[in-house]
Parts: C-alpha cells; sequence; structure tokens
C-alpha cells in the first residue's frame, strides 16, 4: 500500500520537479541546503497527500507547504557565512557548464526582496505561475500579486544593474 | 514602452529559466525514498495528527538530525574502526636539529639525516610542547654565513605531516636578518621624531642620551605647538664619533628624523646608528605601501599572531580618509607577488576577520585561495564579497575564471 503511494506521489511529482527545484533552490539561498529544503518539502506532501485536492494544484501544493518551511525557519535562524569551518551550502554548485554567475547573482538578488516580492518573482518569472494561481498560492488578489512583481523588479534592478532606476 | 532595466531583467529570468537543474529528479527521489525507509514516515506521521499545530517545525531538518543521533547512539562502531599505523611522529616533546645549507648540494646523493649528524654548523633546540617550530638562526654565529636561499634543514627523525623537511629562508628574510647578527652583542637605541612630538618627550630623549654617555644638545622651535625647528647634536666623549641633525620645516609641512645609537650591554652609547634619515613627510596615505613592507617582514619574522595585536599601532598616522583595510590588502599583494601565497593567505583572512564587511577584502582572499589552487575556498571568497558588493565585477571575472577551468 505504501509502495503504491509511493510511486504514484513520484509518478505527480516527476514533471514538476524542475520548476520545483529552481524554487527551492533560489528559496534556500543563505538559509539552508536547497536539497534539504526539497526533501523535507516531499515528506510533508506525502503525508498530507490525501488531502491534495486535485493533480494539477500538485505544484502549487508543494510551493505552499515549502514556503511555510521557509517562513517557519525564519524565525529561528539567522544567516551564517564562514569561511573556516566550511559551512559552504551557500555556494552554487557550479559542476555543470549550463549555470552561469549571472544566475547566481540572480538568485541572491531576490533572496534579498522581501518574502512576499520575492515569492511573486519566483513563481512568476521562474516558476512560470500565472497572477491568478499565485494570487490563489498566497491567498490575496490580483493587483496585489502585480503590485508585487512590479516593486520586485524595480529592487531588482537596483541590487543588480549599474544604473539607478526612477521609478513611477 | 519598456524601459531598458525591465529587458535586462527579462533577459536574465530567462537564463534562469533556461538552466538545468543542479539536484536531478533521480536525485531527489533516492532521497525521499531512504528517509521514508528509515522509519522516520512513521514517527511522524504520528507527531502529526497529534501536533498539527506543530507539524512545519516538527517535520523539519533539526528534526531528522534529531532521530539520526538517536540511531547512531545505539549502534556499536568499535569493530568497524581502524587506525592508521602510518601516522607520521609529530614534533611535540622531541628535540630538533637544524643547519643551513647551500642551495647547489646534489640532490641525488643528499641525505638530511647524515648531513645533519656530521654537519658541524647545526644546532639543536630544546623539545617544545606545541607541533611547530620556529628556528631562530641568529642563535650560532656560523649561520651568519648565510647566502642567498639557504635552506633549514630539520632532522628527518622528526618530521611529520606539517613540518616541511627543509625550509627556504628568502632574500628579505636573509637582508633583515644580517644587519642582528652583526649587532648581537649591541643593542640599537632608535627614536623619531616629528612634527607633532611632545616637547617632554624631547627631554625624555635628552635625559637617555646623557645617561648613555652621550654629549646632547638640541634647540627646538615651535609654533602652535607644532615643531618647525629642530637641530641637534650628538657626541662620545674619548672618541670621535659626533652626528648632528638639523630640520627646518616651512608652516604645515612635515617631517620625519629617525636617529639614535648603539649600545653596548652597559647602557653606554659606543656609535650612532649610520641609518639616520630625514625626510619631509609623505602624506600619509602615500604611508600604506612602506608600513605594508613592513608588516610582511614583521609576519615572517615573528607571526601572525604579532600582526593582529599591533594591528592599530600599524595603522597610526595613515589618512583618516584611506581605508585601513588597504594596509594588509598591500601587505598581501606584496607577499603574493612573492610567491608566498599560503602567507598571503593568512593575512588576507585576518584582513577580513577585521572588515568582515568589505567586499574587497574577500575578493582579495578569493585571488590568494586561487593562485593557490583551492578553487572552492575561492568561490567562497568571491560569493562572500559578492553577497556584500553585488556590482563587484572584479568577484564576477574570477568566478567566471574558475566556471571555466
Amino acid at each position: 500500500m505504501n509502495k503504491q503511494k509511493q510511486k504514484k506521489f513520484m509518478m505527480m511529482y516527476e514533471p514538476v520537479h524542475n520548476s520545483f527545484e529552481r524554487f527551492c533552490r533560489a528559496k534556500a539561498i543563505g538559509r539552508m541546503d536547497f536539497r534539504d529544503l526539497m526533501n523535507d518539502t516531499l515528506l510533508i506532501a506525502y503525508q498530507k497527500f490525501e488531502s491534495l485536492q486535485s493533480e494539477k494544484a500538485f505544484l502549487s501544493f508543494l510551493f505552499g507547504i515549502c514556503i511555510r518551511l521557509i517562513s517557519n525557519k525564519n524565525r529561528k535562524k539567522r544567516e551564517v557565512f564562514n569561511l573556516d569551518s566550511e559551512v559552504i551550502n551557500n555556494i552554487p554548485d557550479d559542476t555543470r557548464p549550463a549555470s552561469t554567475t549571472e544566475v547566481q547573482l540572480l538568485y541572491r538578488a531576490i533572496a534579498k526582496l522581501p518574502t512576499e516580492q520575492q515569492e511573486s518573482i519566483l513563481l512568476f518569472e521562474i516558476s512560470g505561475f500565472s497572477i491568478k494561481e499565485i494570487a490563489a498560492i498566497h491567498q490575496v488578489s490580483e493587483s496585489a500579486v502585480k503590485k508585487r512583481l512590479q516593486r520586485g523588479r524595480e529592487k531588482l534592478a537596483q541590487l543588480l544593474l549599474e544604473t539607478p532606476i526612477n521609478s513611477k | 514602452m519598456m524601459t531598458n532595466y525591465n529587458k535586462e531583467l527579462d533577459r536574465l529570468f530567462e537564463l534562469a529559466r533556461q538552466e538545468e537543474p543542479k539536484a536531478s529528479f533521480i536525485e531527489i527521489r533516492n532521497r525521499f525514498h531512504q528517509t521514508l525507509a528509515s522509519g522516520f514516515s512513521g514517527t511522524v506521521s504520528h507527531w502529526l495528527t497529534i501536533h498539527k499545530g506543530w507539524i512545519f517545525s516538527l517535520t523539519s531538518f533539526s528534526l531528522l538530525f534529531i532521530l539520526s543521533i538517536i540511531i547512531i547512539i545505539n549502534y556499536d562502531y568499535t569493530s568497524e574502526r581502524t587506525i592508521s599505523e602510518d601516522t607520521p611522529p609529530s614534533l611535540k616533546n622531541v628535540p630538533i636539529k637544524a643547519s643551513t645549507l647551500p642551495i647547489n648540494h646534489n640532490q641525488d646523493t643528499f641525505s638530511p639525516k647524515t648531513y645533519l649528524s656530521s654537519s658541524s654548523s647545526s644546532i639543536e633546540f630544546p623539545p617544545t610542547p606545541t607541533n611547530t617550530m620556529t628556528i631562530d638562526v641568529s642563535r650560532d654565529t656560523s649561520l651568519h654565513t648565510l647566502e642567498n636561499n639557504s635552506i633549514i634543514l630539520l632532522s628527518s627523525e622528526h618530521l611529520s605531516d606539517k613540518a616541511p623537511a627543509s625550509t627556504t629562508l628568502n632574500q628579505a628574510y636573509i637582508k633583515k636578518l644580517k644587519p642582528q647578527i652583526s649587532n648581537l652583542e649591541n643593542t640599537p637605541v632608535r627614536f623619531t621624531i616629528n612634527e607633532r612630538t611632545p616637547t617632554n618627550q624631547l627631554s625624555n630623549i635628552s635625559g637617555l642620551a646623557r645617561r648613555a654617555g652621550i654629549e646632547y644638545t638640541y634647540v627646538v622651535g615651535l609654533k602652535h605647538k607644532t615643531i618647525q625647528e629642530f637641530n641637534v647634536h650628538m657626541s662620545i666623549p674619548g672618541t670621535t664619533h659626533s652626528c648632528n641633525i638639523q630640520v627646518c620645516v616651512p608652516k604645515k609641512e612635515r617631517f620625519e628624523i629617525n636617529f639614535g645609537w648603539l649600545a653596548n650591554s652597559a647602557g653606554k652609547a659606543i656609535s650612532f646608528l649610520e641609518d639616520i634619515n630625514i625626510q619631509k613627510a609623505e602624506p600619509k596615505n602615500t604611508l600604506i605601501p612602506t608600513r605594508a613592507e613592513t608588516i610582511c617582514h614583521q609576519y615572517q619574522a615573528n607571526g601572525i599572531s604579532l600582526i593582529e595585536s599591533n594591528f592599530n599601532s600599524y595603522t597610526k598616522g595613515i589618512d583618516p580618509k584611506a581605508s585601513k583595510d588597504a594596509l594588509l590588502n598591500t601587505a598581501g599583494y606584496i607577499l603574493l607577488k612573492q610567491d608566498s601565497v599560503s602567507q598571503a593567505i593568512e593575512l588576507f583572512k585576518l584582513n577580513t576577520r577585521l572588515f568582515s564587511k568589505k567586499a574587497n577584502c574577500w575578493d582579495s582572499l578569493g585571488e590568494a585561495y586561487y593562485r593557490n589552487g583551492d578553487y572552492k575556498q575561492a568561490k567562497a571568497s568571491f560569493w562572500k564579497a559578492l553577497s556584500i558588493d553585488p556590482k563587484l565585477s572584479a568577484s564576477k571575472n574570477w568566478l567566471q575564471k574558475i566556471e571555466n577551468k
């Protein structure tokens, strides 16, 4: 019985793995190893699998759990960077040639955004969710999501780009 | 109309979307199954049903860790432990034999142990409670004949995996050492006077000179408590040794005089120092290169802890507008230029401890790690620099260089 459940769970997970991985990688920066975050999220999702109402909502189901996990961690931990003890979880794994410095800088800048803007940017720009879907995940209005996206982009521009931005 | 920054952000987002995942589906699936197979799921589901409000904190990484510890405590690892028979002996609590060696010895036939046993110029050092050894070559007069790149050998009986079989003295160290060796019996007494030296300090020097048997007279011209004229005459009675110093600087100009004498073991002056120099003081920020050289010499002679404890004294006189982190940064690059990479790393590490929020310090450390072939640590340093200043193009370029390797 458990094996069947695991099989079904993984079959549902496989198509959304890439999107979920990117999201966790971005959310985990400065907090923890993103693989741990993915594993923790999957474990909880597996336990609550029966409560999933629609297979189509599986990815947003995972995102919701992940967001709450990070939110709870933020209350307890602060970022530690210690070269001497070789805590290198925050270092991007650059073993693959496709991984560029620019993308990693982008993720680090996203990590500096306020939580709502950060998640909206990740879900919309990286994971390809619509504004309507993001509004449902965060339980806010679509106009609120649009504002978060706009402000998030302006802030990213200030963090990453050389020229200052004149916002409206 | 889209602004330029929107186009650039869109480009970056597109790059991110196209990026291959770092963790494959198979990797995550296997890890997930392993976690379930360890019996974790049963425990967690019990907690989940009873403590709904604590669901997410209890299933966090910390709980996984705690459960792992419980499992480990109950497992007997003794039978699996192995102790290496090849652990090399340490330097602790054993006498060390050292000697110099010209660099052009025959490396094929040379035996350090035989040489040290027979060498008349080898010296023994008593046991120390630590695993490191500082060789003071000034102890033995036979070591006065140090040539450039002389090598200090340690006895092969006492080598550890950390101690080198031989170490090469660099030229800067030898140059510094030779004047000390020649003046082993006499103590230099030095003073530095600049335009802000207080008058009571001038009186103290006068008193010290007289106690050293020097006929000492001086004249000072002050304006607004700043020395603008300083004349001193010194002579040692019964000898031909004498010294005259005259400084007269225009208003608001700066100067520095270094002078003194050699004293014998009784404290009496026997001659005046030959390196007396008078100079118009450089603008404060140009003190950095010369101070950095001083730091390099003192670090190589006495170790990093002295540099750390005396750091404030090194920064005295430096223009307040200049960044203090530039001092160790410059010193580190001097050592890099000398190919003393591991020493440069230590200095850069100290700089990051003192100025942890300066991106440039981390960038320099990364560069030193890169030179040392330690790309992991280099990447960590560059990323730290970028976390402080995301626009630091030097660190971005270094990271790209590592990626291209």
